[in-house]
Parts: C-alpha cells; structure tokens; sequence
C-alpha cells in the first residue's frame, strides 16, 4: 500500500517537474556539475595513490596569468596553473561539502526529529531543548567557533555547518511525524504490535522523504556559500583549490585587469548555487505543494 | 628586542613604515579635527598588530613603532647617518665611560616633561628625572611584568638579578629596593654600573626597554597601563581602537614647556640631493597628527593607497611585476602619478632551520649518525636553489652564506661551501645514509616535515617551491601550516623537525645573530634550533664582552665558519626591502630601526590636496596595462 | 498574563542552561592550551600554570580527583626523550623507549617549586630501583606504581648503585573536591557578570563588547531597516502584479539575488564602486560616509531572500477572505494591499522582525572585517584569527542568549496582542 502511495507520489511529481523547462534546465545543469564533481574526485583519488602531481597543481611560472586561449579555456593563474582544470576541482570539493555537512546534519535531524515527534512527552522536551539551545547560538559565529576549535580545514567546516544545521531539519520532521502519527497507516501498525522503531523508519519515514530531499535540495547551496567565504577568510581548505581560496587569490590582480579566475569561478558558484535553489523550489512546488519555508 | 618574522609578512610589518596621509576632504570628518590637513596615516597588516603600548613588556614591530611615538629613551639612532649610529636623546651627551669600560654615566636633559595626565597631581606632567630610567629598567627586571627584554640586562647590570630574583615573589615587587648598578647620583645624572664590559650597551639603551616610564602612571592605572601611555615624546595616544585604528597627535606638552627638537643637519650628498636635508634644522615633529589603520588585506590596502586614501604602500608579491619593471624602476604611469620606488636592503637573515633534538636531522649521541646527519643538513642546504625562490619573490632577495647578513661586520664574502650544487647534494645524501633520497636502513623514501607559522597563498607556494627543490634529490618534504600561536607553541615545546623562521636585527651588530646559536638561548629562547655547540658556546662567551675590534671581527666570521659548516639552518635569503610612496610625503627614508623616526616626516598638504583633486579627472589605469 | 510570562520565563530557562553548557563543551573541553596561546613563548612553565591558577584552568573539566600540573609534562617516551635529554644522567633509548637513571644521580623533573598546599601524585612504570620522591622503587620486571606526596616535599629521583629504567611518568595533583570543577568555575564567573578578558588584546571582554556594539548597530541597522522597507515595497508590487511578468520577472531576480554569493557583492562593491569610480571610501570607519557602501552591499545581498519571504505573506493573505470580500464590495484594489493586506501582514512581518534583531548585534562579520569597521564582527572575527577563545565564548553566549530572550519577548508581545495564545 505504501510502496503504490508512494510510487504515485514521485511519478506525479516528476510529471509536474517535466512541465517546467526551468526546472529541467537547472536539473541539467545540476547532472552536470555533478558529473564534474564526479570526475575531479576521481582525479584527485587517482593522483593521491600513484603519489603523482594532478594537472590542475602543475605549476610553470613562464605561463602565469595568461587569458583564455584554445589551449588554455579560462587562462591560467599566477603560477600558470589552467583556471578550468581547478575550476572543476572546486566543484568536487564544493560537492564533498555539502554532501558531508548533509551525512551529518540529516540523519541527526532526522533521528531526533522522528523520535521526538513520534513519541512525544519527555523525549520531545528533551529534544525540544537541545535543538532550541543550538538553534540560540548565532550563526556564522557558530560555525567559525566551531572551526576554530578543531581546527582548520575541511573537518572543520564540516562539523561547523554540519552541527549547525541540522536543527532546522529536526524541526521540520518533527512537525511531519506529528502530522503522520494520527493517520490510519501509523495505527494499524501500532495495532499489528510493530516496534517503534520499525514503524517509525519503515513506515514514517518513507511517507516523508520527500521532505528531506527537498531541504537537501534547499541545504545544499547554503553549505557551498558558507564553504565559499569560510575558506576565503583562511578558515576552510587548505591545500586543494576550493572556490573560496580561489576567489580569494583572484581577487588580488583584479585590478591589473586579470578578469578570468574571479569571472569564472563567480560564475561557477553562481550556477551552481542558482541551480539548486530554483531545483529546489520545482521540488517542493511538484512534491507538496503546501510545504513552504 | 626580538622579532619573529613569518616570512613575507615582513614587507608588510609596520618596520617599513608604510605611511601616507589620510583623505577626509568631502567627509564629515573634516570639520571635528581641524589638524587633518597635516595628517598622515600608517597602515599596517595583521600579524603586526599593536598588542600593548607598555615599553616593558611590548615584543613586536608595532608596537615598538606606536611606543616609540609616545615614550623616549636616553639614546636614539640618527636619523640620516650610515652606517647606524646612536646620539643623545634624552641624555645632554654620550655618557661617560669609565677606563675599565664598566660605569657609564649620564647626564639627563633639564626641562624634560611628561606629557599631562590625570596620574600627576593636579594632572600636569612633571619633569623627568633619573629616578625614572633606574625605575623603568627594573620593570624591564620585575618577572610578573612578563617582559620580553629581560635578556637586554640579564647578569650585565650589577645587582639587576637579585631585583629579578626577588619580584618572583608573590607580594608586590618592591620597587624601592636598591639595585647597585643603576645609581642614581643626582636628580639628573644616573649610573650605570655593569658586571662586564657589555659592547652592545648603548644600542640596547636606544631600544623601548630603556624607554622613561613615569612611576606614578603604572602605578595609577595598574594592570591598564598598557592601554594609558603617558610619555615625553612628540605624540600623545587619542584613541586606540584594537585591531582597527590608532590615533595621535603631537604633544602639546612640548610647546607648553618651551621644547624644541630639530631636524639633522648633516648628511650625505646624496641625502641632500634627495631632498632630506630641506628641513635641516627645523624643530619637530611636522605632522600634527597621525593615523594608523589595521588593513588585513593587501588589495584593500593597496586600492586605498592608488586613490589616494594612505600616502604609502608596500608592493605586494602580486603587484610586483606590474609596479615594478625588470630593472627594479617603477612602471612608468605610477611614476606620471608622482609614485616613488623607495628600495633599501634589509638587515635580516630569513631561514629554515632544523631542530637539533630530532634524530634525524639534530644531533646524536653516537659519533657516526651525528656525522651523517650532519651530511643530510650539508645536502639539504646544497639542495636550496636560491635563484628558483628569488624568481618567484620577484627577484628582490639576497643570497646569503652565513648567518650574519651584510652589512654587518663578520658576514662572510666567499660563497658558502653549500651553496646550490645538486651533484654534491646527491653525494652528501648518499654518504649521509639515503642513496637517491631512499632510507637504505628502511628502504623508503626520506620524508621530512617542516613546520610553517603562516597559512596564506605566498607561504604556501613558497614551500611548494621549496618541495620541489628537495623532490630533486628525491627527499619528500611535507608542511604544516600552523598560526602564529600555534607555531610559537611548537617551537617553545621543541616539536617539529624543521621550522621557517626569519631573525631581524636589534641593532648593528652580529653578536645579535651570533646569539641565536649559543646554547643557553634555547628554546623558548632564540635559538629555536636548540643548537649545542661546545666551541660556538665558548667563543660567544668570549665575545659577549668584546668592544669592536678587528679581533671581534675574526672570531665572528671563524663563528660563522663553523655555523655553516654544521648547517643546523638552511641559509635561506637576506630580503631587500621596496616600498611605494605619493610625492607629498617628504622626508622619507628606510631606517633599519625605524622606532620614532616618524617625527622627521612631514606631509605636504598642497600637493596632495591638489593630487586627489585630480584623482576623478586623471583616470589613471594604474595597472600599467594601458 | 503575568503567569503566562512567568510560565515562559521558566521554560527559558532550560534553554539558557544549554547555551551554557554547550558554550562549555565547546571551548573548555575541545579548546586549545589557553596559557601557550596567551602568553607566547618566552614564558617559565610557572608563569603559566599561575595563569591557569587565575582563569581555574588547572581544575578538573566536570568532576575529578586528579588534575593535570605542568610543572611536569607527561612525556611518551616512544616519541622522544624531550626534555629529559637536557639531564645527563638520564640516558634515552629510543628502540625501548624508555629513560635510564644511571647509579648514583640524583634529579627532579619538576620544573618549578610545587604549590605547598597541595599534594601530588607520580604515575611510574618502571624497572631496575632507586627512589621517587623519598619512595623506595623497586622491581626486576616493568612495574606500575602510585607515589602520593606533598607539594612542600622533594619530588625528586634519586639512585643508588642501581639503574632505574622509566617507560611512563605521569605527575597529577590531588583535587581537595572533586566538585570543584572548570565548569563550576565558570558558572560563578558568569553569575560575577564577569566575561573574562581578552587574552590579545588585554582588555576586559565586557569592555570590548561595548566598544564594538556601537559601530556594528550603525552599520546593521540602516541594513535591516532598508532592507526590510525596500523588500516589502518590492512584495507588494509582486502582490500587484500577481503571475504577470512583473511578478515572475521579480522572483526569478530575487532567486538570483540569493545566489549570488557575498563574496562577490563585496568584492565587485569596493572594485567598481569605491575604487574604479571613487564614489566612496575604500576602507575604514571615520565618518558616516564610510558606511554607506557597507550598508548598499548589505541591503542589496539580504534582498533576494527578504522579497521571497515577504511575497510569500503578502499572497498568503491575499487568499484570505476578508480580501475577497472587499474586492467584492469593489473596494480598488491598491486601497485592498496597502490598507487591508498590509496591515494584516503586519503580524508575520513584525515577527521576523523581532526575530531578526538578535542578529543585528553580532553585526555582519563579512562586511565589518572587509571594510575595517569595529565592530563586534570584525572583533568575533579577529578573536577566531588568534585564538582568543574568552572573546569568541562571549561572543556566541551573549548572542545566544539575546536570542533567547528576543524569543520570549516576541511570545509575549503575542500574547499580548493576541489572548488566545495563551490556552495553546
């Protein structure tokens, strides 16, 4: 019964979605980035094990900061490295973190939020607490603190915008388990004599998935802006080209009239960031229209 | 006093002073200060922050620069003479030496007052005395002041110990407690009485940790006192907001009491030529008020200096090779603008050191290994490719061969038997126990770790460089980026195997450099290396007490000799410093020691004015890209 | 209404003892050497274990009996000999990693005088025999032993005509009550008012704060105010135009807006607008001139998402009844959005609002530290660049709590306005 609800469900939504051309457009170029961040992981594993020097850290001070050409696309930066082959690079780091800070905020915002919902009493108070006293802390100031004290890099950043946002989902599962908990499906489980456990993620769960895919969606570009000016301010990755750190040095020779590592990259973080928000609106006008923010 | 260099960083610190004047025309601003017109601004970066404007206990660059404005000490540099020297200040003359070179004394200025402060009575400052320079140095002495010039009196001020010893107590440090070796004779003349000849006593003496401190402000303010300077000199604080702004303005104190302090009058002919002999004679200060800003960002602050916003800029390594042309002349639309090149070498020797107490690379117990080591010290240092770093720092290092730079006396001139030579590098790993970089005991490759202070784009690629230097003879080096705390950290608890580190001079001396390879100055001291010795430490002894004489001289560079031959430092480059200034600052020259030189400045407020009206007409692509 | 606040005040409570608590873990528990970090390097172990005296760092983190001292730093010796090699009678062996005392020498590790009130506990695993801190050692094979002694004692090695091999040495003090904790410490620090002072910068943090919360307010306010009245007049021109072009035409700007990252507003902001066009200052904090492209830049980034959400209430009440209604009885239709919707969506419009203004005072972190104003953000940022751990806890305290309290404030100025509130 669920599997049908729930196969009628997608397929209905993906007929919404095939009608909107922007959606689809942005869910193209969503494929792609995602094919780029693909291979640039690839790459970088690749290089790590044969103890190699990938292309996109090949250095050659002779060719620095030449402008876009047929050998090099988007030019080369100050040690001659070609801006397209870091570009892509960027991709992948800014893919690893808003996957990662997702792997770490949602199954905690889920768990929480489900346990919370579903059983009610001491258990949400206490869950209610915990995500209210970290949903007190302020922002960015959060994250950078928790930077700080475990240290640069991409751990860092993960745990900073991981542990800091799982609370929005938490809350949002909370309101939906609530909501299932009175329905019928929930109460012939109960009456079968099902564990919790087993109906909360069995049968729960699947009925709100599409919650979490939409606030994925919707997560996704907030963590790779944050990772943008985390690293820019010398707080996120170190050693592999990030777009931040990219940004950053780009910016330093932008008035020489070195235009093309700062055009791109914005370019890139723009596309990539505008892709996923509209993506993320078509999903959530296709799955549910009444969810919004 | 010490500095720590993260490398770069160094043409960004305050020592190069990177002034200007500060734009306020159109701004509200103008009208709530009517000094502006003879302002000017210095901007300095990040890591050189003020911290503290308490002569005792103040470590860094800028710091020094922001106390030396305020508080004045018994001697000073000349401003115009080569090589440095050291003339009165507070004192009527060069004090007197006694014949076994161990008692100097010296007369101080009458009618020296300082600067008018709610710690006086009736809030008017009172007139310096003695009393205040024996008070002052026994802060330097007094241990719960955590200062950082201990070292300028340790054992070579008679009785400075036992004042030492004794504020280790918990009860406040008794400030009444005579210390025989600075005698006050007379409201005006002091003693100083040392243990044994100290050749170095009179640079020392120009330094912030003999700079006058009125007894009654530490008292009044009390641990605050770092916040409330009150001092003689040109300039008094007005505001000082952390991390982002400090302001003064000259001190009215001066006019008040009637006294007058003039420009140098003799110079070279080229000074003169230079136009820094215009002033000869005129009192100071000239500039009635000074702004100093934090700017982390070097295209910030390079943006504000192109229109106009600071009257001077250091050229950072991304500018470089557009300001500057291959024959190190300025690019010539900067030059149209009225933009100066200011270039000048620099007394500093910038390193990469290996810590003596890792097995691999320090010292060993048994005689063989300590001998191969040695031989992977000797091959690391033939691995440096000095010309490959100096391309990528734009062509604006020095070589160095020993570690004591030019000009000081005792550097060495014949080229250093490790200079860059990969065949004899390759030889010297393999006779050190790794045949082509390979561990023949474990059969992997040799990977070494080399601690960074820093973090940013330029250090980063300058150890990639250094990486692929090593990679050559087939040594694997891997850094670790630390930040500043965190490095010092490492260095005091002795971690790491190899660290970058740059050493700037106290004053003109080797002996300065020569210090940071004896022994006893370990860490936490100076010598991060931990370098033993049992001959370095023998012949520092000797020359600790030495006046300047050709024999000093010898021992020095025999010192040098046997530094270089045991490499426990990589010699990496001696830097030479450039710096950008508008046409409308005038008086401007590099100082080795730059600490209160800022009074011969002065600021011609017509030109620029006339300069940043021009500013929207004359679009100047400053890029040089035209 | 007084026992509905009363009733809220109570449910804050546990909020704020969570803020604490996680402010605690997070700095005390996770955080760095404050000492080394502090006071740099050319420090005596002394002077830093007095510092942790001051601050109560030299306390056990929760609960404990045994409390780390630093007049000896536990050292493994399968790492190096560390200090250890400085004593020559102690010979390092790095493949047993372990220290050998040779016959006859007599040492103390202990790097300074230890406090005389206190007692002391050695951790020894070691083989061969002599004596620690008076206590007779000795064993053929590795041993494990407990020495208590007392600060005034010697706490020294000695060896007679017999080596002594160490494998692991671990010195702790005794903690008089176990109670007597970090945590403790600052709770009571905190009931003082009492913020800590910036290690840095030497200054109380409470007086950094009020130095700081001017300069960010003049730059958050303007940017929140504008914001908030430039988004709404943009809303209701959506709300107008409803699925026209207008309309569509907005909300994909906005989405835009929102996806272009702040980097680029700042960066592009001081490139073109201040330095290639000399329309305002490129850097710094001296008059309100200096603000103006800070607070442009802030308006124009927070747009994007302000015009969404307010879109968003705007429609929401035009499908309303009341609004039918009125267009029923032919009211025009900008006399129904600017009188009747407006007003009605004054409810969710002042929330976000009230909500929004613990915000306000953290500042904006990017703006203040790339345009050089002294602000709290720029002070939060600063602090994180050099560790100053007591400056960043007070930051994420007060701004957390201020959050809570703005929570509470918003609930009752709701129930105030609203009495049904109170029976949910």
């Amino acid at each position: 019964m669920n599997m049908e609800r729930n196969q009628s469900l997608w397929g209905d939504a993906w007929q919404r979605l095939k009608k909107n051309r922007i959606a689809m457009a942005c869910l193209s170029l969503v494929v792609l980035f995602t094919v780029l961040a693909v291979y640039g992981e690839v790459l970088y594993r690749y290089h790590d094990i044969k103890d190699t020097t990938p292309a996109y850290q090949n250095t050659d001070l002779d060719m620095a900061f030449k402008a876009p050409s047929s050998k090099h696309w988007m030019g080369t930066d100050g040690l001659g490295r070609d801006v397209m082959a870091r570009l892509v690079q960027g991709v992948s780091i800014a893919y690893k973190v808003g996957i990662i800070t997702s792997l770490i905020a949602i199954p905690i915002g889920v768990f929480f939020g489900c346990i919370a919902g579903y059983f009610g009493g001491k258990v949400d108070d206490f869950v209610v607490w915990l995500y209210s006293t970290f949903a007190s802390m302020p922002g960015l100031l959060f994250i950078l603190a928790i930077a700080m004290v475990v240290g640069k890099g991409l751990l860092g950043i993960y745990l900073g915008i991981g542990l800091t946002t799982w609370v929005g989902i938490c809350r949002l599962m909370r309101g939906e388990v609530i909501k299932h908990k009175g329905q019928t499906y929930v109460l012939a489980a109960q009456a079968l004599g099902l564990s919790s456990g087993r109906i909360i993620f069995r049968h729960i769960l699947p009925n709100v998935m599409h919650v979490i895919i939409v606030t994925f969606t919707l997560r996704f570009p907030a963590a790779v802006g944050t990772e943008v000016f985390l690293s820019f301010l010398g707080i996120g990755v170190q050693d592999q080209p990030s777009w931040g750190l990219m940004i950053n040095s780009a910016r330093m020779r932008l008035w020489q009239g070195i235009w093309w590592e700062m055009t791109f990259v914005t370019l890139a973080v723009f596309l990539l960031v505008l892709a996923f928000n509209l993506l993320g609106d078509a999903l959530r006008d296709a799955l549910d229209p009444r969810l919004n923010d | 006093m010490r500095f720590y260099v993260p490398d770069h960083k160094l043409f960004i610190s305050g020592l190069l002073a990177v002034l200007g004047s500060f734009l306020l025309s159109g701004c509200g601003g103008a009208e709530k200060d009517p000094a502006i017109g003879n302002g000017e601004t210095v901007s300095y970066s990040q890591t050189s922050r003020i911290r503290g404007l308490d002569p005792a206990s103040a470590g860094e660059v800028s710091s020094s620069l922001a106390i030396a404005r305020i508080y004045e000490g018994l001697l000073e540099y000349d401003y115009l003479a080569r090589p440095y020297k050291v003339v009165p200040l507070l004192a009527e003359s060069m004090p007197e030496v006694s014949a076994d070179g161990l008692t100097y004394t010296f007369k101080i200025r009458k009618g020296i007052y300082f600067q008018d402060d709610p710690c006086f009575l009736d809030g008017k400052g009172r007139e310096l005395v003695a009393e205040d320079f024996a008070y002052s140095i026994k802060r330097v002495a007094d241990v719960k002041n955590v200062s950082s010039g201990f070292w300028a009196y340790n054992r070579r001020i008679k009785g400075i110990n036992i004042f030492h010893e004794a504020s280790m107590k918990p009860e406040p440090s008794d400030y009444d407690m005579d210390v025989e070796g600075l005698h006050v004779v007379d409201s005006h003349t002091l003693e100083i009485v040392l243990t044994e000849p100290y050749p170095q006593l009179l640079y020392v003496l120009a330094m912030h940790y003999a700079f006058a401190v009125p007894r009654e402000a530490v008292e009044f303010y009390g641990n605050k006192f770092v916040n409330h300077p009150v001092g003689t000199g040109p300039y008094k604080l007005v505001e000082w907001r952390r991390n982002s702004r400090i302001e003064f303005v000259r001190n009215p104190k001066w006019a008040e009491t009637g006294r007058i302090e003039t420009y140098p009058e003799t110079g070279t002919l080229e000074q003169k030529a230079a136009g820094l002999l215009k002033d000869a004679g005129k009192p100071i200060p000239f500039i009635d008020r000074v702004v100093q800003y934090v700017v982390d960002d070097t295209s910030t602050s390079w943006m504000m200096f192109l229109s106009g916003q600071l009257g001077s800029s250091i050229i950072s390594p991304d500018n470089w090779d557009v300001v500057v042309t291959p024959d190190k002349s300025l690019n010539e639309s900067l030059e149209q603008r009225g933009i100066e090149l200011i270039s000048s070498p620099y007394t500093a020797v910038y390193y990469m050191g290996f810590n003596w107490d890792d097995a691999m690379v320090g010292e060993s117990d048994d005689s063989g290994q300590d001998l191969r080591n040695r031989k992977l010290r000797q091959a690391l240092s033939c691995a440096y490719e000095f010309d490959l770093m100096n391309q990528f720092m734009n062509n604006r290092y020095y070589p160095i061969d020993g570690p004591i730079p030019t000009p000081l006396a005792g550097c060495l001139e014949k080229p250093s038997p490790y200079r860059y030579n990969l065949d004899k590098a390759r030889k010297l790993l393999a006779e050190a126990g790794y045949p082509e970089g390979i561990d023949s005991k474990t059969g992997r490759r040799l990977e070494l770790s080399v601690e960074m202070g820093s973090a940013d784009t330029n250090t980063r690629q300058s150890m990639e460089l250094m990486a692929d230097m090593f990679q050559k003879i087939g040594v694997v080096l891997k850094a670790n980026y630390n930040t500043w705390p965190a490095f010092i950290e490492k260095m005091n608890r002795r971690q790491g195997q190899l660290f970058r580190l740059a050493w700037v001079a106290d004053y003109p001396d080797a002996e300065n450099f020569l210090q940071l390879f004896y022994s006893k100055n370990e860490s936490p001291g100076p010598n991060h290396s931990n370098y033993r010795n049992a001959e370095i430490d023998r012949f520092y002894e000797q020359i600790r007490t030495m006046q300047d004489s050709p024999e000093r001289t010898e021992i020095y560079e025999k010192m040098a000799n046997i530094i270089v031959e045991d490499s426990p430092w990589i010699f990496m480059f001696q830097p030479m410093s450039f710096a950008l200034k508008h046409s409308w600052v005038e008086n401007y020259l590099p100082h080795d020691y730059p600490y209160g030189m800022g009074k011969y400045r002065r600021i011609n407020s017509e030109v620029r004015q006339k300069w940043i009206e021009s500013y929207g007409d004359v679009k100047l692509n400053m890029s040089g890209r035209n | 209404m007084l026992k509905y606040i009363l009733k809220r005040i109570l449910q804050m409570l546990p909020t704020v003892v969570g803020v604490i608590l996680l402010t605690f873990v997070l700095f005390n528990v996770v955080g760095g050497d404050l000492a080394a970090i502090a006071m740099g390097k050319k420090v005596s172990l002394q002077s830093m274990e007095s510092f942790d005296e001051q601050r109560g760092l030299n306390k056990p983190l929760f609960f404990g009996t045994r409390a780390k001292s630093r007049a000896y730093e536990d050292q493994d010796f399968s790492e190096g000999a560390g200090r250890w090699r400085t004593w020559s009678n102690a010979v390092y062996s790095a493949e047993s990693a372990a220290v050998m005392l040779q016959p006859k020498s007599a040492f103390s590790p202990i790097a300074f005088k230890l406090n005389p009130d206190n007692d002391f506990e050695w951790t020894i695993s070691f083989r061969g025999a002599g004596t620690l801190a008076g206590r007779e050692l000795a064993s053929k094979d590795w041993k494990t032993e407990k020495i208590r002694f007392q600060g005034m004692e010697d706490g020294g090695f000695s060896t007679e005509k017999d080596t002594l091999e160490i494998r692991r040495l671990k010195l702790r003090r005794v903690v008089k009550n176990p109670f007597d904790s970090q945590l403790l410490y600052y709770v009571k620090q905190l009931m003082r008012g009492d913020l800590g002072t910036s290690e840095s910068l030497h200054q109380p943090v409470s007086k950094l704060l009020a130095d700081g919360i001017l300069p960010s307010l003049s730059l958050t306010i303007p940017i929140f105010f504008i914001g908030v009245v430039v988004s709404i007049s943009l809303s209701l021109v959506c709300a107008f135009f409803r699925d026209t072009f207008i309309d569509r035409f907005l909300v994909m700007f906005s989405v835009a807006l929102m996806s272009i990252n702040y980097l680029v507003y700042i960066v592009a902001g001081q490139y073109i607008l201040a330095y290639k066009h000399g329309m305002f200052p490129v850097w710094g904090y001296e008059s309100a001139r200096y603000l103006a492209l800070p607070v442009l830049i802030g308006v124009v980034s927070g747009l994007g998402s302000n015009i969404r959400f307010y879109r968003t209430v705007m429609l929401d009440e035009m499908y309303k009844d009341y609004v039918r209604t009125a267009f029923a009885k032919g009211v025009s239709k900008p006399r129904v959005l600017f009188v009747h919707v407006l007003k009605n969506a004054m409810i969710p419009i002042i929330t976000n609002v009230v909500i929004a203004i613990p915000f306000l005072y953290t500042g904006s972190l990017l703006l203040e530290s790339f345009f050089g104003i002294p602000g709290l953000g720029y002070l939060g940022i600063n602090a994180i660049l050099s560790s100053d751990i007591d400056v960043v806890r007070a930051l994420v305290l007060i701004g957390a709590l201020l959050f809570v309290v703005s929570n509470l404030l918003t609930d009752i100025c709701y129930a105030v306005a609203d009495p049904r509130v109170k029976l949910k």
